[in-house]
């Protein structure tokens, strides 16, 4: 019931509320022949297909390129993925996205569409056969997600669009505006306003005002459900309410489902109105499906598959100041001031030993506040790690160490500099996970 | 007592209409200001005629509607050389000079009733004289606020100004190059759909989204002409994204189409009795015209996703024309009147040809030629192979698409039209006979894309033919 109220019920009635100020509601039929109609409406991912497009209110991965910009501030590894849809009526559509964290400037993501419409029916005004022709339309777009205060981010992106019809070719650039809200692990809040751009052929670009939350109820041990609900305004167009579950086993596996009803009758029978997907994790390869109905129209299927970098060289080196001694350490431009513990875990206490020490992580994703006292020296573990830049436990135990002396944020960051230099550390990528799952605001 | 007497002269102006000699004035150059004091100039237009009544409304669009003020300035060019005698009927406060001489000064915005004011300057024919209208509202009764200047001499009746003996000195509107189109000889069914053959195709279509007054809000009208013996046919695809009826007789303050004609394409500055100006408005049934000319006239609309269409009829013996023939020209010009802000005031107006809102000016209308019969549709190919539906043309610029399918017995079809992303843009809904049949689908308000089409044949009894989702490409 906490949950509820602290992820759901209060600001759900706070998006219905501002819902109920639109005439959307009133809308009886669709309209929108005269919209221009840039590709990046069409989305790019599996994941936000499957949650029932209402993606705006969690924008937590590099598709909030197309979803809310202001996502990309949540970015935390290099990533390059794949995106293929199976779209209507033997069309079909193909996205490579690219997600780039740059550090306290949030991330960068870039994108390159291709929709081909496939070999349609060619035809003279007195329905003589011509035979068949091809159109493509390509479309690449670049966004970026910046925090701007605590838990609060901004995004923008630019989408540039050429549709080919035949032997002429239509240009168009839109622009999206995005902010999140992320006041804690259970709770995210997203606006998104898209399609301010220049006319096609005099044709405007339909403008849509996204809004939407998602929450977390975590069941432990890597699992937990997220639930999404937006809405998207769209004032020339087809307004529509959407909303979505998705259920992570493990920290691994996903199993979504999604629904979205447009506020006019679009008249395409069968089924339609809700959507599904699957995905699951195998090292640093993720794989994402989504079922698409289109009623009449025909079905959607999305499959993504994403890769993440492991960095293998040192990001930038900063400063940290521990306990007056300077040491070089793989993390955020902080300054870290600990009281040393009265006691080394290692009685020879040979910096070079401390490599061979396995802590333990703290459970389920946890910070380790609360655990463990302080008992540990900092020093002999930060110059371990300085010693032996390369080497995967170093920083393992450090970031550990890090927990368990309250530096969480310093702490994360020491672990994910583990898990890039030896990615085959699926107990520690499983940690990372969660505690991004648990934390999403950018340590 | 007085102004009652101007009043009523005012009302016997139309009646008077003497010959003149023919001048090719514009009118004069006027001013608006958004305060009653004659500074900072928001709007500058020329008016043909200084004869407003603004009932409320905005004299410019985007200007305040209760409080501003207006100069008119120019020339003016008498026919005779005598005294005139100027009359300027008004509710607000208002100053005439006419070649240096003040004629009437009422620097008061008096409550109603109208008032009437007057002066007597001597002119000299086809000497051009300095003439200046200052009118001031306070807003104190905007649906009252009105001006018009007239003027009388010995050898002239009393009339309002027109435009040919006014000269603004400015170069705003420059007069259009005449455009030309035709109408070829078929006759339609005046129903609100433009399913006729005639109208099929591209050719003969013009489409207008000029914005000569306001703001149209990114409104078009594409429009086509037919004609036979008995009527000269109009067909209008409007693109207008809030419609407006306001039910009133102002129809041209709504979302209404304008056709004007000049039958006997004599020109001229001043609109005369061949000339004619209809009214149609969106949601109505009757047409309008300027001088009530509607006799036998008809008229249907039919709302679309992001319009409406126009399908109306005028009978040539309306016209005054008895029998037209192949080869005839009539000035011709057509205007879409624009209405999003609620209310019954216009906020913006497009012209297909004219330069302005000249309606009363034939010389800037374009010429439409009477053609001989509209070409003959060929025979329709027949279905592919698996009795596929087809788009004909496709890919298509506009105008109208044919969809054509093949009844297995009398029935519906039913024809839906979804843009890229699955949102229903069109949908038809028509009664047919057994055999190979189509119907047209206007695409005239479609951006340019791809659009996903499905034809279901409906033959009742829960009988039906469903067919596979097609994409119909459209260029522009």
């Amino acid at each position: 019931m906490n949950f509820a109220r602290r992820a759901g019920l209060v600001p759900g009635a706070l998006i219905l509320g501002l819902w109920g100020a639109f005439p959307a509601w009133a809308q009886t039929e669709a309209s929108g022949a005269g919209l221009a109609t840039p590709l990046s409406a069409l989305g790019a991912s599996a994941r936000a297909d499957g949650l029932g497009g209402a993606f705006v209110g969690l924008a937590d991965d590099p598709s909030a390129l197309f979803y809310n910009s202001a996502g990309l501030s949540q970015l935390r590894a290099v990533s390059l993925s794949i995106n293929h849809n199976s779209y209507l009526a033997g069309s079909f559509e193909e996205t490579l996205l690219f997600g780039l964290p740059v550090g306290p400037l949030g991330g960068f993501a870039a994108a390159l569409q291709y929709v081909s419409w496939g070999g349609l029916d060619d035809r003279d005004a007195n329905g003589v056969s011509l035979g068949t022709f091809t159109d493509g339309d390509a479309a690449f777009s670049v966004g970026w997600g910046m925090p701007v205060l605590k838990g609060l981010s901004l995004g923008l992106a630019l989408h540039g669009t050429q549709q080919k019809i035949v032997d002429s070719l239509y240009s168009s650039l839109s622009g999206d505006a995005g902010l999140l809200w992320a006041p804690d692990s259970k709770l995210r809040v997203g606006l998104s306003y898209s399609g301010l751009g220049t006319a096609l052929s005099g044709f405007a670009p339909a403008q849509d005002l996204h809004m939407g939350l998602s929450g977390l109820w975590d069941l432990g041990k890597g699992s937990g459900l997220r639930p999404l609900l937006a809405g998207d305004w769209e004032p020339r167009g087809v307004s529509r309410v959407q909303g979505g579950l998705e259920g992570v086993l493990e920290g691994n596996y996903f199993l979504r489902l999604g629904f979205q009803v447009p506020l006019a009758d679009n008249q395409v029978g069968g089924l339609t109105g809700f959507t599904a997907g699957a995905g699951f994790n195998l090292g640093s390869v993720r794989l994402d499906y989504a079922f698409v109905p289109y009623g009449d129209l025909g079905t959607s299927h999305r499959l993504s598959l994403a890769y993440e970098f492991p960095t293998s060289a040192p990001a930038a080196l900063r400063p940290v100041t521990v306990n007056a001694n300077p040491v070089t350490v793989q993390a955020a431009p902080v300054t870290v001031v600990v009281t040393p513990g009265p006691t080394p875990l290692s009685a020879n206490g040979s910096p070079k030993s401390k490599i061979e020490v396995r802590f333990e992580l703290p459970g389920d994703g946890s910070s380790a506040q609360g655990q463990a006292p302080v008992s540990y020296q900092l020093a002999p573990y930060e110059k371990a790690a300085q010693d032996n830049p390369g080497d995967s436990r170093a920083w393992r135990n450090l970031g550990i160490v890090y927990l368990r002396a309250g530096q969480n944020a310093l702490g994360v960051q020491c672990l994910e500099q583990a898990l890039r230099l030896n990615p085959n550390d699926p107990a520690l990528k499983k940690w990372l996970d969660e505690y991004h799952l648990k934390n999403p605001s950018k340590p | 007592m007085k102004s009652f007497l101007f009043l009523l002269l005012g009302f016997l102006l139309v009646l008077a209409r003497p010959c003149h000699a023919q001048l090719n004035g514009d009118g004069l150059k006027g001013i608006y200001y958004d305060n009653a004091n004659l500074t900072n100039a928001a709007v500058t237009a020329v008016d043909p005629m200084v004869s407003f009544r603004w009932g409320g409304c905005p004299p410019q669009p985007n200007m305040p509607s209760t409080v501003f003020s207006v100069q008119w300035s120019g020339q003016i060019e008498a026919a005779y050389s005598e005294p005139y005698t100027f009359i300027v009927d008004v509710n607000g406060g208002v100053s005439l000079v006419v070649n240096g001489q003040v004629l009437v000064n009422q620097w008061t915005d008096l409550p109603p009733p109208v008032r009437g004011f007057a002066g007597v300057v001597t002119l000299t024919a086809g000497v051009k004289a300095p003439i200046e209208v200052d009118y001031f509202t306070s807003g104190a009764n905007p649906s009252s606020d009105l001006i018009q200047l007239a003027w009388q001499s010995p050898s002239q009746g009393l009339e309002y100004i027109p435009r040919q003996y006014l000269f603004s000195g400015a170069a705003l509107n420059p007069t259009p190059t005449p455009q030309a189109l035709s109408a070829c000889q078929a006759a339609a069914v005046v129903d609100g759909v433009l399913d006729e053959w005639a109208w099929a195709g591209p050719s003969g279509w013009n489409s207008a989204n000029r914005t000569v007054v306001g703001n149209a809000y990114g409104s078009t009208a594409s429009f086509k002409t037919l004609w036979d013996s008995a009527n000269l046919y109009l067909g209008v695809t409007v693109t207008d994204s809030q419609l407006t009826n306001t039910g009133v007789a102002s129809t041209w303050k709504n979302s209404t189409v304008e056709l004007y004609l000049d039958t006997t394409d004599s020109g001229g500055v001043t609109f005369s009795g061949n000339d004619y100006e209809y009214f149609f408005r969106w949601n109505d049934t009757v047409a309008a015209e300027a001088q009530g000319r509607t006799a036998g006239v008809s008229l249907r609309t039919t709302t679309l996703p992001s319009g409406y269409l126009v399908e109306a009829s005028i009978p040539w013996s309306t016209l005054g024309m008895a029998s037209p023939s192949a080869g005839m020209v009539l000035g011709f010009d057509l205007g879409l009147d624009v209405n999003h802000n609620g209310g019954n005031c216009r906020d913006g107006q497009i012209i297909w040809n004219g330069g302005s809102d000249d309606y009363e000016n034939p010389s800037a209308y374009a010429k439409l030629s009477l053609a001989g019969a509209c070409p003959t549709p060929v025979s329709t190919p027949p279905l592919p192979t698996g009795g596929d539906p087809y788009a004909a043309p496709n890919p298509t610029n506009g105008g109208n698409v044919r969809i054509v399918y093949d009844m297995g017995g009398a029935g519906t079809a039913k024809i839906k039209v979804w843009n890229a992303w699955g949102n229903l843009v069109a949908t038809l809904s028509e009664p047919k006979a057994a055999g190979l049949q189509s119907s047209l689908l206007n695409v005239s308000s479609f951006a340019p894309g791809h659009y996903f089409y499905r034809v279901e044949l409906d033959y009742g009894s829960g009988r039906a033919d469903r067919f596979k989702t097609q994409v119909l490409a459209v260029q522009k």
